[in-house]
């Protein structure tokens, strides 16, 4: 029940935030932080208990007959991630008041990132695949609502775009992945899919599962080739990018892979494609992010290179590195969320984030200049900090195996971390180091309220540095055995004695510092060949888009010309070639022609219908048509005299004559007949005519192999009289047997009826045409 | 065979929401010529109040499951639920149509009560259609709402694509309409009889394992021609973007929904009942129809700068997705059977969203601006709980949980997957994955662009009314849908399937 | 004379056809009439024709002289004869409606909802 409210209370509290605004003025941040401190202090009571190995699980009937139920669960690793989630929301409610003091929408930002932490929170505790990925794809639009907040940049909005396209591309392609996969596995609850990861790795289905859940998880996650949406994100303010972009919604992918990792990982395919595109993305982002100048550009390239890793080490898949992997997970979200705190304080401090025109600050900013330190040192991984303990794990899973395929994979990782080094030292010392610069607002030190979350995620880096033995039992050793579904034994400390991981941080920081020292002329040439970006994934974005709009293009000058001939054309066309294969491809409709029995004046009456439908066909002259389509009309009438339909006769000759009036007292007012088509279209509407026509006759004379008279009509003449009391079969069907298909027919009628009265009512504006109108 | 005792004493009872209907269009014609024009606006509550009476009554036929008029006509959960459907859709449609028509009212009259009177046609045999128990019922339902369908959308004045958008409109239905009744004509041939437990009763017999008749197979393609028009599936479509473009748009937000439903309506009465035997020789056919369709009106829609076009063309792409239901049908036991459940289930689903986006757009051309996409520049910041709404529908309509479209296409995936059909799974996946594009790009308008420099103005709260409920609808069938599903469901008692 | 008539049938139609795909909506309405007669006829002639009585019971008996004609497609017919005439008047005015509004009786000019 506990776990529900946890999963609700943001999406509950969001609507009311206006009401507490007005009520908490300045310290609103205060007090919705709360909300999820309440919730993080909460899950910090299950830690005990599940450090002892109990998990937790409710479940409730949502929607039985979509196998959707609101199901949550608490194991080790939706543990390490609601503490992430819950824990670093409290610090950004907070920064946020304070970043945003005053701004006109401060309300809905909180709604906004209420709903959010909901949504997140929903996607690592929920049990049920489901409502895991209604939640998923909630993150999607509430992280949506937030890089849209507050701006109105041209810029902005394809990046916006992207953003979301991406990112919702990948949900539904995800989407069909889980549906798969509760369909193979017979359940759509976590917890009983896990233990079939046998079954599921031999399934013939195993490779589409696979791979459409790996789309969701790498478009969220920002893994090369979808990492260039997580640049672009960064127009959000900066406690979002700091939330969503560093610490938690970039990490929902990361998160499914691992929660997944019992059912679906360990096969050659998983290592392969989360190795490569894992690595892959190390570099690349590690690389992308050197040569930038914005503060938060620089911070989310790198952000793509931890997400990388994260991946590479999940697909390597041994204890060691899915403990390296959880180890890095909160380094991470510790470190890099305390940095993106930081540029926001610069940012807010000088009114500018770009890093050439930021120096020495630290006189002016003196604590966070110190938080910034902390930080760049656990990123750097340079001891005492946390992130030391971290970096050295993940060499330590690296060099574990020997092989050329993990040497190379390690060596890319050095040099991964190298420039992360480097980008550290940029990012989180070069600002507050070296001589004042000008910048747009005078430097000044900020809030306490702004200060809290950068201290509190900086302290903590230094504090578990300094004594790993407090999260090892109680947080990592449940992460990592849930992850692996099997138990395990873990050993973290700050020193590890000599080893080959120590001798490659060594390296990793000897030739960082050069890096970083020698930065000024190095970088120039990293943005030349950063440049070349543009023939990667960011260039192939706008290229399917134009080349899905040239598909369009082209149909609509093929199908969608406008000219009504050519789609009746199109479907004249479709029609005959669909009939045609049943008619003459199957080849058993025809019997023989039947040519016998025929009278002189059946012949003669055939040949002036066929005339006369000539006629109407090329006539030049509108009376002449009119004239050849009441000859073709008296003519029907004749052929049901003869054939003993009189009362069809009578009708058709009503008719006939109202129409023939009708016509030549409407085409009076129209214009005359006018030769427009070419000769060429002439031929080739005549051919799709007659063959057409021909083809109707096919089905006439295939027609006629049935029996003639049914069981039905039958039953009309025997009851006629004696049910009906009429004389007259086919008036008693139309008013008796079928009474109700009459009564259509005149409702159809009526419609006609109003249709036709409602056009003539209609009254143009142009007065000729009205005096046209009263006219007739 | 069909009774023919009851035809004596047809059962009344049986068809009171369909009567209701129908005395709400006579009286709204009575209304026209006693009323003065003046209070012509009584009109529209009329309208609204039959409406839900008729809807409210509707409710009461859960589980009946009876026919009448010599087996002709049918109330069963079949009906039930296409009622529920056409009638919702019909008091919204009403919603979005009262302010825009007040509009032009002005300089001379919009003949509003051959608006409503269309209107309750079109609905009316909507619901025909889907209580049809008779080729003969089905063909007079889908035509009665589709010549009012072909009136209504030469309605707006002083635009010729109105008009040419009806003309067009109307001769190719027209064209759709022959081929169907001659597909009906080649099946009465072939089984002796219209009625559709006849048919299906006749095939059983007749019918082998596999090899199917050639004149059978001649009225499969026909009927599925005829009715692919109706449902503007690809390559059966053209007339969809001119028509929906070239409508009032209130009317494009009716035409997209009634007569689409009258379509399936009668998809599900000819194919899925009386044509149950021969599912084999369909279910493929319309499986392939419905990936064309899903494709192309996905695709095409991404180019669409005008917004009532880009609909008309998302609309193609859900036909796509409602027809993947049908290609679901008859794997599983009926009773586990949710593929007709899930196309009812859609069709709810897809009137309220796509309704709800056309009444935005009527929201927004009615404060003088245009249907581009431009026209949709920074409509959060001038008007942010119009945009939202707009946001809600796109979102719904890309299939974004927790919405009422995520759980549809849900639930059509889910028979498609139960069904064996992951190829067709995986197409709606990727379709819905293309619609995020064009779907967004509206978003992005709205929220990331300079708005113009004057602010809408207008007073519209029928239509303010309207959106709101469309809203809650899209919200709210989306989280309750338990029930509106085991409503649904319960198509499977409506008729014993014939396989 | 089935297979007369099924000459002239899909003689009737290629004529409506080309017509309706001529420019001029004139010459459509031309051709949409032409095709109702020949779907009449057409539903005549598939179900069969005799040269025989008309279906009327005759005073004094209960049952139609054998043989009669089939009176359950003349009932089809009938409606349809009926509704096409409806049809036909809709077309007609809706037409002129559309020719006072564009000005013009070419088809092609009428395309301005595809861009």
């Amino acid at each position: 029940m506990e776990l529900v409210a946890a999963v609700l209370a943001g999406f509950v509290i969001a609507p009311f935030v206006p009401w507490i605004r007005r009520a908490g003025r300045d310290y609103t941040g205060w007090i919705i932080a709360l909300v999820p401190l309440f919730i993080c202090v909460y899950l910090a009571t299950l830690i005990g208990p599940i450090a002892d190995g109990e998990t937790r699980r409710v479940s409730y009937d949502w929607i039985p007959s979509l196998h959707i139920n609101l199901s949550f669960y608490v194991d080790g690793l939706s543990l390490a991630f609601g503490l992430l989630i819950s824990g670093i929301g409290a610090l950004i409610m907070v920064y946020a008041g304070g970043y945003l003091k005053g701004h006109h929408h401060l309300g809905r930002l909180y709604a906004y990132l209420l709903m959010f932490m909901g949504s997140m929170l929903g996607i690592v505790l929920a049990d049920n695949i489901i409502t895991l990925f209604v939640f998923w794809e909630l993150t999607s639009i509430t992280s949506y609502l937030l890089i849209g907040f507050n701006h109105h940049e041209a810029k902005a909005r394809s990046a916006a775009l992207q953003a979301l396209v991406v990112t919702v591309l990948g949900g539904q392609l995800m989407l069909g992945g889980l549906l798969i996969l509760g369909y193979v596995s017979g359940s759509y609850e976590l917890t009983e899919i896990l233990t079939q990861g046998d079954m599921l790795r031999e399934h013939s289905l195993y490779v589409p599962i696979l791979l459409l859940i790996l789309a969701g998880a790498f478009t969220k996650s920002a893994q090369v080739p979808f990492h260039f949406w997580l640049p672009g994100a960064m127009e959000a303010p900066t406690p979002v990018s700091a939330y969503l972009h560093s610490a938690t919604m970039v990490k929902a992918g990361v998160y499914v892979l691992a929660r997944f990792h019992p059912a679906l990982g360990g096969t050659d395919l998983w290592t392969i494609i989360l190795v490569t595109a894992g690595g892959l993305t190390m570099i690349v982002g590690a690389y992308l992010a050197f040569p930038q100048s914005d503060l938060k550009r620089v911070l989310a390239y790198s952000t793509v290179s931890a997400l990388g890793t994260l991946v590479l080490l999940i697909g390597i898949g041994t204890e060691r590195a899915i403990e390296g992997a959880v180890v890095f997970l909160l380094v991470h979200s510790l470190y890099k969320g305390a940095l993106f705190l930081v540029a926001g304080i610069i940012d807010h401090g000088t009114g500018t984030r770009d890093i050439n025109m930021l120096g020495g600050l630290r006189k002016a900013m003196p604590i966070t200049a110190v938080v910034a330190g902390l930080a760049a040192l656990s990123m750097a991984g340079l001891p005492p900090m946390f992130g030391f303990i971290g970096k050295e794990l993940v060499y330590d899973a690296l060099v574990e195996e020997s092989g050329f395929v993990p040497r190379f994979v390690a060596g890319i990782t050095v040099a991964a971390n190298i420039l992360l080094l480097v980008i550290a030292g940029i990012v989180g010392i070069g600002p507050f180091f070296g001589r004042n610069r000008d910048t747009p607002e005078h430097p000044h030190e900020a809030p306490p309220s702004l200060l809290t979350g950068p201290a509190v995620l900086a302290g903590l880096g230094l504090a578990i540095g300094l004594i790993p033995t407090l999260f090892i039992g109680s947080l990592i050793q449940p992460a990592t055995q849930a992850i692996l579904g099997d138990p395990v034994a873990i050993s973290i400390s700050l020193w590890h004695g000599f080893n080959p991981a120590l001798a490659l941080s060594a390296i990793t920081v000897g030739v960082g510092v050069g890096i970083y020292f020698g930065r000024g002329r190095l970088r120039p040439i990293a943005l030349q060949i950063y440049d070349w970006r543009w023939y990667g994934p960011e260039r192939a974005f706008p290229r399917i888009m134009e080349g899905l709009d040239s598909i369009a293009l082209t149909q609509t000058r093929l199908l969608q010309s406008g000219f009504l001939r050519y789609y009746l054309l199109t479907i004249i066309i479709t029609t005959v070639a669909v009939v045609s294969y049943p008619l003459f491809g199957r080849g058993e409709l025809f019997d023989r022609p039947d040519f016998g029995d025929v009278r002189f004046y059946e012949i003669g009456l055939g040949v002036l219908l066929l005339m006369a439908a000539f006629q109407a066909a090329r006539s030049n002259s509108r009376l002449g048509a009119i004239a050849a389509l009441g000859v073709v009309g008296y003519g029907v009438a004749l052929i049901y005299i003869f054939y003993g339909a009189p009362d069809l006769a009578m009708t058709q000759v009503l008719v006939e004559t109202l129409m023939v009036v009708l016509l030549v007292l409407v085409f009076y007012r129209l214009p005359r007949y006018v030769q427009r088509s070419t000769r060429g279209n002439q031929v080739r509407d005549a051919i799709v005519a007659l063959t057409a026509g021909g083809m109707m006759t096919a089905l006439i004379l295939a027609s006629l192999s049935f029996e003639d008279r049914t069981t039905i009509s039958a039953y009309f003449d025997e009851n006629s009289v004696p049910l009906a009391h009429g004389r007259n079969i086919v008036n008693v069907i139309l008013v008796d047997f079928r009474a109700l298909d009459t009564l259509g027919e005149i409702t159809v009628l009526a419609v006609a009826a109003a249709g036709v009265f409602a056009l003539l009512r209609l009254r143009l504006a142009e007065p000729q045409d009205e005096e046209a109108d009263r006219g007739a | 065979m069909p009774r023919f005792v009851d035809l004596v004493n047809p059962d009344l009872t049986l068809i009171v929401p369909q009567l209701i209907i129908l005395g709400v269009a006579l009286l709204l014609l009575l209304a026209d010529v006693i009323l003065p024009k003046a209070k012509h606006g009584v009109l529209t509550w009329m309208s609204l109040i039959g409406l839900s009476a008729a809807l409210v009554v509707n409710f009461f036929y859960v589980g009946v499951n009876e026919t009448t008029f010599n087996g002709m006509f049918r109330a069963d959960d079949i009906s039930v639920f296409v009622n529920l459907v056409v009638l919702a859709a019909g008091i919204m449609s009403v919603l979005v149509s009262s302010s825009y028509i007040q509009n032009l009212e002005e300089p001379d009259s919009m003949p509003l009560a051959e608006y409503y009177v269309l209107l309750m046609f079109s609905i009316l045999g909507a619901m025909l259609v889907g209580a049809a128990g008779d080729l003969v019922m089905v063909f007079l339902g889908i035509e009665m709402t589709a010549l009012a369908s072909y009136a209504l959308t030469g309605f707006a004045r002083r635009r010729m694509t109105s008009l040419e958008g009806a003309l067009k409109y109307f001769l190719l239905g027209l064209f759709a309409s022959a081929i169907l009744v001659y597909g009906m004509a080649w099946i009465y041939g072939a089984t002796g009889t219209t009625s559709l437990d006849g048919i299906a009763a006749a095939l059983d017999s007749t019918v082998g394992a596999g090899n199917l008749e050639a004149s059978l197979l001649l009225a499969l393609l026909l009927l599925v021609v005829g009715l692919g028009f109706k449902v503007a599936a690809v390559p059966f479509h053209m007339w969809t973007p001119d028509a929906y473009e070239g409508a009032p748009t209130p009317v494009s937000a009716y035409m997209s929904v009634i007569p689409k439903v009258a379509g399936f309506a009668a998809m599900i009465r000819i194919l899925v009942q009386a044509l149950s035997p021969i599912r084999e020789d369909w279910v493929l056919l319309i499986g392939i129809l419905a990936v064309i369709t899903m494709a192309f009106g996905n695709i095409v829609a991404i180019t669409q700068r005008n917004v009532k076009r880009m609909l008309a063309y998302s609309s193609i792409g859900h036909t796509g997705y409602i027809l993947a239901g049908f290609a679901a049908f008859g794997v599983v036991v009926p009773a586990d059977d949710r593929s007709i459940s899930s196309v009812l289930y859609y069709l709810l689903a897809y009137s309220f969203m796509n309704i709800g986006a056309f009444a935005i757009v009527t929201w927004v051309q009615h404060r003088g601006r245009g249907v581009d996409l431009e026209d949709f520049n920074g409509l959060a910041s001038q008007s942010p709980l119009t945009a939202v709404a707009m946001t809600i529908f796109m979102f719904s309509l890309m299939g974004l949980p927790p919405l009422v479209g995520f759980y549809a296409k849900y639930y059509v995936i889910l028979a498609a997957v139960e069904a064996d059909l992951l190829w067709l799974a995986v197409a709606i996946v990727l379709a819905s994955a293309a619609s995020a594009f064009f779907y967004l790009r509206v978003v992005v308008a709205m929220y990331f662009s300079e708005p113009p420099e004057t602010a809408p103005e207008g007073n519209t709260p029928m239509l303010g009314f309207g959106v709101l409920a469309m809203v809650a609808g899209t919200i709210l069938a989306g989280i309750f849908s338990g029930q509106l599903l085991d409503l649904a469901q319960n198509w499977v008692q409506a008729f014993p399937v014939v396989l | 004379m089935d297979t007369i008539l099924a000459f002239v049938i899909g003689g009737l139609y290629a004529a409506g056809i080309y017509l309706i795909l001529r420019r001029s909506i004139v010459k459509l309405i031309i051709g949409l009439a032409l095709l109702g007669q020949a779907a009449n006829l057409l539903i005549f002639t598939a179900a069969g024709l005799t040269r025989a009585q008309p279906p009327i019971v005759a005073e004094g008996s209960e049952v139609p002289i054998n043989p009669s004609a089939d009176p359950l497609p003349q009932a089809l017919i009938l409606t349809a004869i009926v509704i096409s005439f409806g049809v036909l008047a809709f077309t007609t005015v809706l037409v002129k409606r559309v020719y006072q509004t564009v000005g013009t009786d070419d088809l092609d000019d009428m395309k301005a909802t595809d861009r």
